[in-house]
């Protein structure tokens, strides 16, 4: 980053001798703005062109659809997908349980890329042929389980979150179908509800279980972060309608209120947000119902609002690797 | 902006960057703690996610407490008034925090700053003038530019000045020649954002408002000469005052004029920004690169649009991976000041720049695994603080 300031300080690290001349003439060198990284600029046009690439791919066979026939169309997408998958493996080095740096500046783009082209082929076939019939839900379930193989075995974040929010999806569908056989007395919303909480809860679980066999532990906060998400959501879904709205509140206010504490002794900020938004709008809410008129609610707000403000400043001692970096 | 925020803000530069040293395993623990010794830190800062938290309910604070002042004692809100005084309350608040409170980023000196500058605009929109439609719009771009100027140059936030660039370029798209003075203004905004966000002079923030004006001067400038812009009358739109003849159409000179210009501009600013070595002119380069093909397309149908999205995304991977070999080819992997790697921003990939050191000190390379103890006393290659290990 170009810096008059931090050019100065170099100067006066290297006349003080914590820098050493060959550091200072490179860390001076990007302060002046005689360095420039294109790195930014090589990666947006990367990214855009297998943008472009797929879109253009994509429009291209849907005009062409009746020409080349939904089978031909299906196997060229296909092998386009085995060849990224083919470089990616070829490129990749040998899986790790850890973090691996990525051995390509286009290994990331073309991994995505492979993995998309394949779910996408996978979307065309079952529209097209149907081989699963009624349980095309499953078509998800299919998904997930091939982003999270290629998560695992080609260490993406991004693969992993997608296979979670795939795994959530054909939750989310197929809820209807099987849940209604084993929960015949919910309806439909409770129905996804309950399904949204156990898949969060799941997902907590998995994430912790990661972190804690040191298993590709550099995915838990996406699991976690998911994961508190749907479980929140699904209390807060029954906060303003519905036959239990009391005690969904309750739970609401109390598991917020529980993610806060824990994820404030374990120094996890962004659940620590999560928590206390969760807590604060299941509480808000309870305490509005009960006070009368518009006035009272003001003040209610007013108040409860500052007295948070004045506790995070107070609690945020606690957080020191939060401080300013 | 007062001197002691200014030196903090300069100190925390140097700072991030020593950090971002570390991080990249350029420097080690000691040299760090030197360079933090150096540059100490004298303000009071939240991290990201208790900014957020009280970010969010200073703002519900603050509304809830004007909500009950009008409930109590201003029945009539139209005049204005209030909005100002609480404007005021709010400013006060915000340099309470920022002053003796030494508040930096921690997300309620930002929130009541905003409050200040949105109840400034507010207040200047509905307590002054005629009740029309158009001069409620007026008012409050015009409010909304002084409130935001103010707020930019006392506070230094972004906010602030990417309002006070957008609403001045909105102001001037409701004068006569709204196209001209967007020109006008916008090719003599560019050079004086680039010379004062290199000027050592200017505090950090300050830096950083001239790159946002500037970005905001090149988007309006390209804007303003871009033929669809020409031909749809999308500057002249803006203004809400309706006018005799801005709609209407170019001359054949003009049109001409404005095909040229929107073919040129972007390989122009590519270029300038090649040769000074200037990032925003090259990225808005490079993404106006992209709008005047896409206008070519709209004017004239050359290809099928899916086939001009392949070559466009074999044109966009070929230039990329063409450029990134081109940079890697060069000597120490960099040709005319730029690299492809990025600068200390990512330690798994900063292998390059780290290569670079280690060949100028004739040692051996690191391994891309960084962020571990540099220093090693007793002996260190390069001696005094300390400096480093790494490269030994």
């Amino acid at each position: 980053m170009i810096s008059p300031d931090v050019a100065a300080a170099v100067t006066r690290l290297e006349g003080d001798r914590v820098l050493t001349p060959e550091q200072a003439r490179l860390f001076g060198r990007i302060a002046r703005g005689e360095l420039v990284s294109l790195s930014v600029a090589i990666h947006a046009l990367l990214y855009l062109g297998v943008v472009a690439l797929t879109t253009g791919a994509g429009l291209l066979f849907r005009q062409e659809i009746a020409n080349l026939g939904p089978l031909t169309i299906a196997l060229v997408v296909g092998a386009a997908a085995t060849l990224c998958l083919a470089w990616v493996a070829r490129t990749s080095p040998a899986f790790t349980r850890g973090e691996v740096a990525s051995p390509h500046v286009a290994f990331d783009y073309v991994l995505g890329l492979g993995a998309l082209l394949a779910a996408g082929d996978l979307a065309f076939i079952e529209a097209r042929f149907s081989p699963l019939g009624a349980q095309w839900p499953f078509h998800f379930l299919l998904v997930s389980a091939f982003y999270l193989a290629l998560s695992f075995r080609f260490d993406s974040r991004t693969l992993f979150a997608l296979a979670l929010t795939s795994f959530a999806a054909w939750r989310g569908v197929a809820s209807t179908s099987v849940e209604r056989v084993l929960f015949g007395f919910l309806g439909d919303t409770e129905t996804v509800r309950l399904n949204a909480l156990v898949c969060g809860t799941a997902f907590v679980v998995a994430g912790r279980e990661l972190k804690r066999a040191r298993f590709k532990a550099h995915f838990e906060p996406a699991a976690s972060h998911l994961g508190w998400l749907l479980v929140l959501q699904s209390i807060a879904w029954g906060i303003d309608r519905g036959p239990a709205v009391g005690p969904h509140r309750l739970a609401l206010t109390l598991v917020g209120a529980g993610l806060a504490l824990f994820s404030w002794r374990g120094g996890r900020f962004a659940l620590f947000v999560f928590g206390v938004l969760a807590a604060y709008l299941g509480f808000m809410i309870t305490l509005t119902d009960a006070v009368d008129g518009a006035t009272g609610t003001l003040f209610l707000v007013a108040v409860s609002s500052i007295v948070l403000v004045f506790g995070l400043a107070a609690v945020h001692r606690r957080f020191p690797k939060e401080r300013e970096e | 902006m007062r001197p002691e925020i200014v030196a903090a803000e300069r100190a925390r530069e140097v700072r991030d960057a020593a950090r971002a040293w570390r991080r990249t395993g350029f420097i080690g623990e000691e040299a760090l703690g030197l360079v933090l010794e150096r540059y100490p830190d004298d303000r009071v800062r939240f991290g990201p996610g208790f900014r957020v938290l009280a970010f969010i309910f200073t703002l519900i604070a603050s509304c809830a407490l004007i909500g009950l002042w009008f409930v109590f004692f201003d029945s009539n809100p139209q005049t204005g008034a209030s909005l100002i005084v609480w404007a005021v309350v709010f400013s006060g608040l915000t340099e309470l925090q920022r002053g003796p409170m030494r508040r930096v980023g921690a997300g309620a000196e930002s929130a009541t700053a905003l409050a200040a500058a949105a109840l400034a605009t507010l207040g200047g929109t509905i307590g002054f003038g005629g009740g029309s439609f158009n001069d409620f719009l007026l008012r409050f771009l015009a409010s909304g530019f002084v409130a935001c100027s103010a707020a930019a140059w006392r506070w230094g936030d972004a906010i602030f000045q990417l309002g006070a660039g957008l609403l001045g370029f909105a102001l001037l798209a409701q004068a006569g020649p709204a196209r001209l003075l967007w020109i006008g203004a916008a090719a003599l905004a560019i050079p004086i954002c680039l010379a004062g966000a290199r000027l050592a002079r200017n505090a950090p923030s300050q830096r950083r408002g001239f790159m946002i004006l500037g970005a905001i001067s090149v988007l309006a400038l390209y804007g303003a000469i871009h033929i669809w812009s020409l031909d749809q009358h999308l500057v002249e739109s803006l203004s809400v005052v309706a006018r005799e003849g801005s709609g209407s159409d170019g001359s054949k000179g003009l049109r001409a004029l404005s095909f040229a210009t929107t073919a040129l501009l972007p390989p122009a600013l590519l270029l300038i920004g090649w040769r000074r070595r200037e990032p925003l002119l090259l990225y808005a380069g490079i993404l106006l690169v992209g709008a005047s093909v896409a206008t070519i397309r709209l004017y004239r149908e050359v290809m099928p649009l899916s086939l001009a999205l392949c070559l466009i995304g074999a044109a966009c991977l070929t230039t990329g991976l063409g450029l990134l070999r081109w940079l890697r080819s060069g000597p120490a992997r960099e040709r005319h000041g730029f690299t492809a790697d990025p600068l200390l921003d990512d330690a798994r990939r900063t292998e390059a720049v780290r290569s670079v050191v280690a060949m100028a000190s004739f040692t051996p390379a690191a391994q891309a695994q960084a962020a571990r103890p540099a220093f090693e006393g007793g002996g260190g290659g390069f001696g005094g603080g300390g400096a480093t290990g790494s490269y030994q």
